[in-house]
């Protein structure tokens, strides 16, 4: 806008085209001092209504009269600054020379606020000039800084505080601008606008806010202001303002609109009316014997803070705030304090609380520190409340105004019904959860969040939500990172640091009963948890897999800490990484470190499944392992073992696992062959040891020896059938053995049934199955542990079959009895045959010397020499085979009881389904039941005889 | 010397209407700037704004019609 425009609107006489700026700084300021001087005559606290009466009076007729030349320079001033203003009142006509009146103004305010167009505006303009003339006052203080703080607090009050900062920057900067002068009134103008647009809003604003201290006190703290400012400024002439209103509607009869409007406002107005009339009943019936009720309040507030007040003040012996009492109040009065002050006690007692925990911090731990951090929260807003309270009181004083309270004993009490519910519940929460710590603490928290009221259960939600902080930034590193981060021991999950490598998955990291936290995190949860950081240190330590670590990288950058406050989310990304780490954790240990093939090959040497392999060793070592066990050496076996592979389809094996199978030596003690201290042995490094662990493995070594003993029985007993073979053959012209090696055959046969019997059990019912099982738990497992149960399982049921297990040791003891009969049956044998071969061979020398001598024409055999050699045939008659005989007419019998024991302890006590069926295929025709039958009436005959 | 106070008023009436903004007023500079001079005239302002709430309820039952 130029200056020549402006010149051109600018009445000569009253701005020359260029003032020099004294003058024009001397027109501002004789403004000022002419608005000052009838603001001056206004204020004033002690004002009473007549004066203010007549004051304006005085200033109506200012207003509507012709203006002071300051109002008109600003006048001007506002048509300069404003760039469409220059437009509007020029178009309607007014001239330069009226613009500068207020009517003009009010006139232009009319036109833009309606619109030219209106018909009815001459109407409207007289009614707004009416209304400026009214008796409408401000209120008696009208300091700039005062209203802007007014206007801050109310930002604040609306959460707006980015707001209330550039208010006060832009309040600062106008500060430094001299050419408004009444600053005050702008910014009580706008403060009047923006109040009736906040009021219309309060009711959508009220509705949006939950928290409880808004919605306790939101609503009429936001209101109550303006309510109270201007019933202050309408109501000292109630009579006047309603005479004005009915003068305005007898006025304006014909006109239909502001007719109606005036009636309306009329009707609000009437209403401020009632609502004032109700405060000074109320103030009257709370009125106090002689003491003002605001200085009670003040106590009041005081006490709310646990802060001793004039009258008020803390007993430490009642552990209560008590009233002084020469105070004479009205016992409802004195009650209703009481009550109120009840808040101050619980305050100082959550205070006191957070006041501890922040004196000594991390000595209690995270969560405790987490717990006071909530508690402060609650009681920061406590102190806005009571700041807000305060202020109240704070403005009725200021105003000085006293029959217009904006607070009371009794309002004080309704608003803080809540805020003291809620101080209720966190005192009690103090005093529940002191020396609690960890996942007790949010146990105990969270066990209120059921509660019934609506108003605890929030609380104690926030407090949770609050408190669950640290836990959830625990829970993110250690899902995403497997790394616990917890100084003082309050996650559920600890790290023992000592665990050696070969028990790192199974004991490194443990569940924290204590610290669990039931509710929020469930049993089955904190498994997979556990599993996935596990699965995660194992994948790092082990893997170095950049696709996994990736894959959990994105999949944190995708979850952070804060999407864990909702439950459900938690519980999404567990799963998710649990499936995703553990999949990967089996993946390497099937295919990384063939964990399959290791097994195979170890069920294949150590569990002789590998048929020809078994039966060749066997064949190869039998020998050797007869010897003493001192003479044997490993590398000598090894070497025996290495030609046992090379000659059997083992050889195929990969030679990973070759090279794995060696020989040990059990330890020795005197008086032990071979038998008693080889075993085979596999070898097993750090990650394969997590399942195969040393104690698994000492287990396999156990049921080789076991497995190999059984193998050695069998072996024995068929190279005991060939000798029976061939016994017939050989010993065909002594048919006095004949009858004794039928007896061996009987029991042989006996025996080979029954180690057969034994033996399929054990390859087939037992190994063979439960490879299958395992081989099928494997395919199925889904995570680590499941992998690591299967194998157990696998094993246990092995052993259990095997009779190995510790609850089989009266049955594993009739088995060795029985193979060791085994054992001595053979020797026997070897005995009877060795003694049968040389008496053979005595006969075929002694028959050769009769031969030679007949062939020399003597006589064959002489008197002496014939009865020598029946003394010989009658001493071996009655001496090794005999004695032969015997023997092995007490170890069939003993055999048979001993499986007749057998069977009916397998029946009797085994629960195991595969061993049951053992005794029924070893009795498949019943004859040991007879047998047992037969044995047992007779020992019971023998009992009773003897009896 | 004329420029620098336009400018002034100019930025004065920038702050205020900033304000006005702030304040959720509802008003236009050229309204603004109207009622500013009022109130720089000595006008009350409470019953500027009863003045201003008046017209707006005036305006809207016009455009209801």
């Amino acid at each position: 806008m130029s200056s020549a425009t402006r010149a051109s609107r600018t009445p000569p006489n009253h701005r020359p085209s260029q003032p020099p700026p004294q003058t024009a700084s001397t027109t501002l300021s004789a403004s000022l001092s002419s608005s000052r001087s009838q603001l001056s005559s206004t204020g004033g606290p002690s004002s009473s209504s007549s004066p203010m009466l007549r004051q304006s009076a005085t200033r109506s007729n200012a207003v509507s009269g012709s203006p002071p030349a300051g109002a008109r320079a600003q006048t001007q001033l506002a048509s300069t600054m404003s760039p469409t203003s220059s437009g509007v009142p020029n178009s309607s006509s007014s001239g330069a020379a009226k613009s500068d009146s207020a009517p003009s103004l009010v006139e232009h305010l009319c036109a833009t606020l309606v619109g030219p167009k209106a018909a009815d505006r001459p109407t409207l303009v007289q009614y707004a000039l009416r209304i400026l003339a009214s008796r409408i006052t401000a209120p008696t203080s009208q300091d700039e800084f005062f209203t802007a703080e007014i206007i801050k607090k109310r930002f604040t009050r609306q959460q707006r505080t980015d707001d209330a900062l550039r208010f006060a920057e832009l309040f600062q900067k106008l500060g430094t601008k001299s050419v408004i002068q009444n600053k005050w009134a702008i910014l009580y103008f706008l403060l009047s606008l923006s109040e009736e647009s906040a009021a219309r809003n309060a009711s959508l604003l009220h509705a949006s806010k939950d928290s409880i201290l808004l919605s306790t006190s939101g609503l009429p703290v936001v209101q109550l202001p303006s309510v109270d400012q201007i019933s202050s400024a309408l109501l000292p002439t109630v009579a006047s303002a309603s005479s004005l209103a009915g003068s305005g509607s007898i006025e304006t009869k014909a006109e239909s609109s502001p007719l109606d409007n005036m009636a309306l406002s009329q009707a609000s107005i009437d209403r401020i009316h009632a609502t004032r009339a109700i405060q000074a009943a109320e103030l009257r019936s709370t009125s106090l014997g002689g003491l003002d009720e605001q200085v009670l309040l003040h106590d009041v507030l005081f006490a709310f803070q646990g802060i001793d007040g004039q009258y008020i003040k803390w007993n430490a012996i009642l552990d209560r705030f008590t009233v002084d009492d020469r105070l004479a109040i009205a016992p409802p009065v004195h009650e209703l304090v009481l009550k109120l002050v009840d808040l101050g006690w619980l305050f100082s007692k959550v205070q006191e609380f957070v006041q501890q925990c922040s004196a000594a911090p991390g000595s209690q731990g995270l969560l405790v520190q987490a717990f006071a951090s909530a508690l402060h929260l609650e009681l920061t807003e406590f102190y806005r409340l009571v700041a807000l309270l305060d202020s109240h009181v704070g403005h009725q004083t200021t105003e000085g105004n006293s029959s217009s309270p904006g607070l009371t004993l009794r309002r004080l009490a309704v608003w803080t019904v809540d805020p003291m519910e809620r101080m209720r519940v966190l005192a009690a929460l103090v005093d529940m959860c002191r020396g609690l710590r960890g996942g007790a603490l949010v146990t105990r928290v969270h066990a209120l969040s059921a509660h019934g009221d609506p108003l605890v259960q929030r609380t104690v939600k926030k407090l949770t939500n609050q408190l669950m902080v640290p836990i959830r930034a625990m829970l993110h590193r250690w899902l995403f990172d497997g790394e616990l981060d917890d100084p003082h021991g309050e996650f559920f999950i600890c790290v023992r640091p000592n665990v050696p490598n070969d028990r790192m998955w199974h004991d490194r990291y443990a569940v924290r009963e204590a610290m669990m936290i039931e509710h929020v995190i469930p049993a089955t949860l904190v498994h997979q948890i556990l599993l996935i950081g596990k699965s995660i240190n194992f994948l790092r330590s082990r893997a170095h897999d950049r696709d996994v670590e990736e894959q959990i990288h994105a999949l944190k950058m995708a979850t952070p800490v804060s999407t864990f406050e909702d439950d459900a989310k938690v519980i999404a990304t567990t799963e998710a990484l649990y499936a995703q780490t553990s999949r990967r954790v089996i993946d390497v240990m099937l295919q990384r470190y063939h964990l399959l093939d290791h097994l195979s090959a170890i069920r294949k040497f150590l569990l002789l499944g590998q048929g020809d392999f078994a039966q060749h060793l066997m064949f190869l070592t039998h020998e050797e392992l007869a010897k003493p066990a001192a003479s044997l050496y490993v590398h000598n076996l090894a070497g025996i073992l290495e030609s046992a592979v090379r000659a059997t389809n083992a050889q195929y094996e990969p030679t990973a696992q070759l090279n794995r199978l060696g020989v040990k030596m059990l330890e020795v003690s005197p008086g032990d062959v071979g038998w008693d201290v080889f075993t085979l042995d596999y070898a097993i490094e750090h990650p394969l040891d997590l399942i195969l662990s040393p104690a698994a493995m000492s287990r396999y070594l156990q049921l080789f020896h076991f497995l190999w003993r059984l193998k050695r029985i069998d072996f024995s007993l068929s190279t005991l059938w060939k000798e029976l073979i061939v016994d017939f053959k050989q010993f065909k012209s002594m048919p006095e053995v004949m009858p004794v090696f039928q007896k061996f055959r009987v029991v042989a046969n006996e025996m080979i049934h029954f180690v057969r019997q034994l033996h399929y059990y054990l390859l087939y019912e037992i190994l063979e199955c439960s490879w299958g099982e395992l081989q099928r738990a494997i395919r199925q497992a889904r995570d680590f542990d499941q992998l690591i149960a299967a194998h157990d399982k696998f094993l246990n049921s092995i052993l259990a079959g095997a009779l190995l297990s510790g609850s089989s040791q009266v049955t594993l003891g009739k088995l060795r009895g029985l193979l060791d009969l085994v054992l001595d049956f053979q020797q026997l044998h070897a005995a009877l045959f060795q003694a049968a071969d040389d008496e053979l061979h005595r006969r075929a020398q002694s028959a050769e010397v009769a031969a030679a001598h007949t062939r020399e024409g003597r006589w064959g055999t002489t008197t002496a020499e014939a009865s020598s050699e029946a003394a010989h045939v009658a001493q071996f008659i009655q001496g090794p085979l005999e004695g032969a005989s015997d023997q092995v007419s007490i170890i069939g019998a003993t055999f048979k009881k001993l499986v007749i024991d057998f069977g009916v302890l397998l029946g009797a006590t085994e629960t195991n389904l595969p061993l049951k069926f053992l005794a029924v295929r070893i009795d498949f025709n019943e004859h040991y039941r007879r047998a047992g039958l037969q044995l047992y009436s007779d020992s019971a005959a023998a009992a009773s005889a003897s009896t | 010397m004329d420029t620098a106070q336009v400018r002034e008023a100019k930025e004065t009436m920038d702050v205020l209407f900033e304000m006005s903004k702030l304040l959720d007023t509802g008003l236009d500079r050229e309204t603004l700037a109207i009622c500013v001079s009022l109130c720089e005239s000595g006008v009350n302002p409470e019953a500027l704004a009863a003045v201003v709430k008046e017209l707006r309820r005036e305006s809207r039952a016009v455009s209801e019609r």
